[in-house]
């Protein structure tokens, strides 16, 4: 079951996740997969901070300034 | 006569949350925060949000409507429209309309709401005030109209 992290979440922190994440909403933090997880980061997400998972998938035309991104790097449309 | 109002219960007879990350959960704007899933810090919300992971700091949720899963563990002040805990919970919280604990539901602290539910097996400890003063955060009451400290079923065969 992934998390959700809907567009009007605003989360200020350390998050540590062990499923798929998808991220719609508003995170300044850190973001750290503890498994073979997939964070997903929505072209409208707001990000600041860093993201560490074995997949990172981001949208074509998300805003990752100031955002540290680790793992697998994919970009979708 | 007394007749219930079947509104009143709804959802709540299963004693199971519906979590869900279908579709329709996405058409109802509600997110998710999964089992495995632990954070530390502040939290703002203005859709429905399901807890199943761990959250500890402070949650401000108003005006939407906030369950914490079974499997979910809040240590944070909760402030929501309803407040739905079939988890554990320690801090204050403050349901708008209405507060509802089910049998599996762990809470230590306050809480304040226009209504509650408590059902069989909930384990509490803590202070309830209800009432339409209660909806209002802002307006602290002179004379609370609250009842007295509830102990957790578990506390009071132990002392017994």
């Amino acid at each position: 079951m992934p998390s959700i992290i809907g567009s009007t979440i605003v989360m200020k922190g350390e998050l540590v996740v062990g499923e798929d994440l998808e991220i719609e909403g508003t995170f300044d933090g850190t973001i750290t997969g503890s498994g073979p997880d997939t964070v997903t980061v929505r072209r409208i997400a707001r990000l600041r901070g860093e993201v560490s998972a074995s997949i990172v998938r981001v949208e074509d035309g998300t805003n990752l300034e100031n955002t540290v991104l680790s793992g697998r790097i994919r970009l979708a449309e | 006569m007394f007749k219930k109002n079947k509104d009143d219960y709804t959802d709540y007879e299963s004693s199971e949350p519906v979590v869900s990350t279908s579709p329709d959960v996405r058409r109802r704007k509600t997110s998710v925060i999964g089992p495995t899933l632990k954070f530390k810090g502040e939290l703002s919300a203005n859709e429905d949000l399901i807890i199943e992971g761990e959250i500890e700091g402070t949650i401000a949720h108003q005006d939407k409507n906030l369950t914490v899963g079974r499997e979910g563990r809040v240590k944070a002040d909760i402030n929501a429209r309803t407040v739905e805990i079939y988890g554990k919970v320690e801090g204050d919280i403050r349901g708008e309309d209405i507060v509802k604990l089910a049998k599996s539901a762990e809470v230590k602290g306050n809480i304040r709401c226009a209504r509650i539910v408590m059902e069989d097996g909930a384990q509490f400890s803590g202070k309830i005030e209800m009432g339409q003063k209660a909806r209002s955060a802002s307006k602290p009451t002179s004379k609370p109209t609250s009842l007295p400290i509830a102990e957790s079923a578990n506390q009071a065969e132990s002392a017994g």
